[in-house]
């Protein structure tokens, strides 16, 4: 018979283990009194806007004082599962920040809401026409623009001159050439784009490779093509790009420029903030230039979207939640905070864009040059059905002959079969 | 009074039965059903008939994470058979100070996979540790974990490493239970040292080496988080084992029904396995 003082023991222990195991709970803020709730999920913006977030809200709420909002904040590399397992649970939330290339799988399936249908010609002439598309989906747009950027170059100034480079890239094949330079005189490697994100293949349509024909069937399998994929395959043989392409994502490519062991930093002008608090020495030893193009001079654009989820209790007001979210005011108040871009036509045009040409800090003209491209930007990978699949038979087929395992001619007809078997 | 005796024991398994079907044995048998389906976590399933069985037979990247997956058990299973098994006796010597090295034997066992993965990709770097070592001999820097021929043993290292300690304290525990009459009786026999391990020890642990077996096979069938923290299944899906494919099928594609299906396929694996390593050691399929 167990005594009572060890019963007293296990359960402090059980208790103690159940403590242990318990998962971390989603930061949570709520506002709103009575009447119906909306939840609101928001990709990694905890704890930094905090301070927003909770104003946002809380103004919401006065103007809508039967709606409760609650924020959720989701980590970035936890959104995709969590919004597809809580959309299959019938749990999903009312209003989601997302980004078009994860919003695409859920659009695909029908469980976001049309905004096409749901808002007036008046609201959608809010936004940014080329970013307005960037939600769209066939017929359907399935979300709302919310913050935009666009990549700048950010550079080591003293790497630069230690390889005697007098100015940044500005086309892919000044990049390769910088690259080249570099590594011989510094030992350093030069970029890294990684392929955990659409960068490498947003280079490669930027150097003029199509991605498909108007019915849908693979268009990349053409001289255009093979000379992109040839691009990187050579840069990878010459050893003048980190071998981490091939495992790696965004975030190593930050960590090594922090490190001071990559010269150029292909990123959002917000990545300056991180760099000036994780690597103040290299934040001061470095510069912003405008994004590398190719031939046909296209600028990427990346894009945050709102969608609301067709499943919603609630939604007429999650949608007045999303567009009040994303409204020119609010919008405008966010850019300040987060160093973002809005997507609302006013908000853009507010002197507060204007009068940051006049500061000479790093971080200022890292906005400048993003804003200053945004016109000449869009998103270079549109969203179509599979989106996802047709960027990885592209990945791995590039990997494949990187590593010399087919040539470009093989890996890229290998990728063009595959796609086509698909669609 | 017969029933109740009956029935007594059943009584008392009752909650941990409850506890299984409801976490093992439902979604199994809903994975076995959903295998059978276009299952894409937001719509309905659709019953497809054996048409996910059909395109995975097709399918060559699942026969190279089937064969990645075979690489994996081929190496780490005997490896973790073999290795713990010295250390156990290594660690079993009635020394000043021995409980230290049990102890630092098992830690690699209790740091997070994600931790330690984090810990040896700096270690497997171009300019990491390994490296660094190597280039006291040679000037060649190896591409551990970018190259498709070593990326996949890289990570089985690290899996090694992972489980030495664990497979340590089972063999521990076996070796306690090992008179110490028998050594004694085998030393006048003219058996010693190494050999006396080889007498004694090894056939009287041979349910500990079944287990460990087990174990580690089914465990080397199912990694996943290794290769998901330090390779991503690549370069070029040279590292990408069989559930990393189900995760990236099921969670990235949302093609739930076909992941279901290679689930099932792994379920059948593992089971085949799993009876022929006990019926090995023991012909009659008797418990260990």
């Amino acid at each position: 018979m167990l005594s009572r003082r060890t019963l007293i023991a296990s359960s402090g222990a059980l208790f103690l283990l159940a403590a242990c195991g318990q998962q971390e709970s989603p930061s949570v803020g709520t506002a709103g009194t009575s009447g119906s709730k909306i939840t609101f999920w928001t990709m990694q913006l905890k704890p930094t806007f905090d301070d927003y977030m909770a104003g946002l809200v809380k103004d919401f709420s006065k103007q809508n004082p039967q709606v409760a909002v609650e924020w959720v904040d989701v980590p970035w590399a936890d959104m995709e599962n969590k919004i597809l397992t809580s959309v299959s649970a019938g749990t999903a939330p009312d209003v989601v920040n997302l980004n078009p290339q994860f919003a695409t799988k859920l659009a695909e399936k029908n469980a976001l809401v049309d905004m096409q249908k749901t808002l007036s010609k008046e609201q959608q002439a809010l936004y940014f026409p080329n970013i307005w598309k960037s939600n769209q989906l066939g017929d359907k747009i399935f979300g709302l623009p919310w913050y935009v950027g666009t990549n700048i170059t950010v550079y080591n100034r003293k790497l630069f001159e230690k390889a005697g480079i007098r100015q940044a890239p500005k086309t892919y094949q000044e990049l390769a050439t910088v690259s080249e330079q570099l590594k011989a005189k510094t030992g350093k490697y030069a970029f890294l784009l990684t392929m955990d994100g659409g960068l490498v293949l947003e280079s490669m349509v930027q150097m003029g490779m199509p991605l498909l024909t108007a019915d849908g069937k693979a268009a990349f399998n053409d001289p255009a093509g093979k000379a992109a994929f040839d691009y990187w395959v050579n840069l990878f043989k010459k050893k003048v790009i980190p071998r981490e392409i091939l495992t790696e994502g965004h975030r190593k490519a930050v960590e090594l420029y922090q490190a001071g062991e990559l010269a150029m930093l292909l990123t959002g002008p917000e990545f300056m903030q991180a760099i000036k608090l994780n690597a103040p020495d290299i934040a001061k030893i470095s510069d912003v230039s405008t994004q590398i193009v190719g031939p046909n001079g296209k600028k990427s654009a990346s894009a945050m979207n709102v969608v609301v989820p067709s499943s919603s209790k609630n939604l007429d007001n999650a949608v007045k939640f999303a567009l009040f979210l994303t409204n020119a005011m609010n919008q405008l108040s966010f850019s300040k905070v987060a160093n973002q871009l809005p997507s609302a036509v006013q908000a853009a045009k507010d002197p507060y864009f204007a009068a940051q040409s006049l500061s000479s800090d790093v971080e200022a003209k890292a906005r400048i040059i993003s804003a200053s491209q945004l016109a000449q930007a869009e998103v270079l990978v549109p969203p179509v059905k599979n989106v996802d699949k047709l960027q990885k038979f592209i990945y791995d087929e590039l990997q494949q002959a990187m590593l010399g395992e087919k040539t470009t001619d093989q890996a890229i007809a290998s990728a063009a079969e595959q796609w086509n078997a698909l669609a | 009074m017969k029933l109740n005796r009956t029935l007594t024991p059943y009584v008392f398994l009752l909650p941990a039965l409850l506890i299984l079907a409801v976490s093992s044995f439902w979604p199994v048998l809903q994975a076995i059903y959903l295998s059978f389906t276009d299952y894409d976590i937001i719509g309905s399933p659709n019953f497809i008939g054996l048409k996910n069985y059909e395109q995975l037979w097709k399918d060559q990247l699942f026969w190279k994470v089937l064969f990645n997956t075979l690489i994996y058990m081929v190496v780490a299973v005997p490896s973790l058979v073999i290795l713990p098994l010295f250390l156990a006796i290594l660690v079993n010597q009635k020394l000043r100070g021995i409980q230290f090295f049990r102890a630092a034997y098992y830690v690699p066992v209790i740091v997070s996979v994600v931790v330690a993965g984090i810990a040896w990709k700096w270690i497997y770097a171009e300019n990491g540790l390994l490296n660094y070592f190597i280039s006291i001999f040679s000037s060649v820097k190896i591409p551990w974990l970018t190259n498709s021929s070593t990326a996949i043993f890289a990570i089985i290292a690290v899996t090694i490493w992972k489980g030495l300690g664990y497979y340590m304290v089972i063999y521990l525990a076996g070796l306690q239970t090992i008179p110490q009459d028998l050594y004694e009786a085998a030393a006048i026999d003219g058996s010693d040292g190494w050999r006396k391990h080889v007498d004694i020890t090894i056939p009287l642990l041979k349910p500990y080496i079944t287990l460990v077996t087990v174990i580690s096979a089914i465990a080397a069938m199912k990694v996943f988080e290794e290769v998901y923290v330090m390779s991503r299944g690549g370069p070029a899906n040279s590292s990408k084992t069989i559930v990393y494919y189900l995760y990236e099928k099921g969670f990235s594609s949302l093609e739930m029904g076909y992941a279901s299906a290679i689930g099932v396929v792994l379920f059948l694996v593992v089971f085949v396995l799993s009876v022929l390593s006990v019926r090995s050691v023991d012909p009659t399929g008797g418990a260990l």
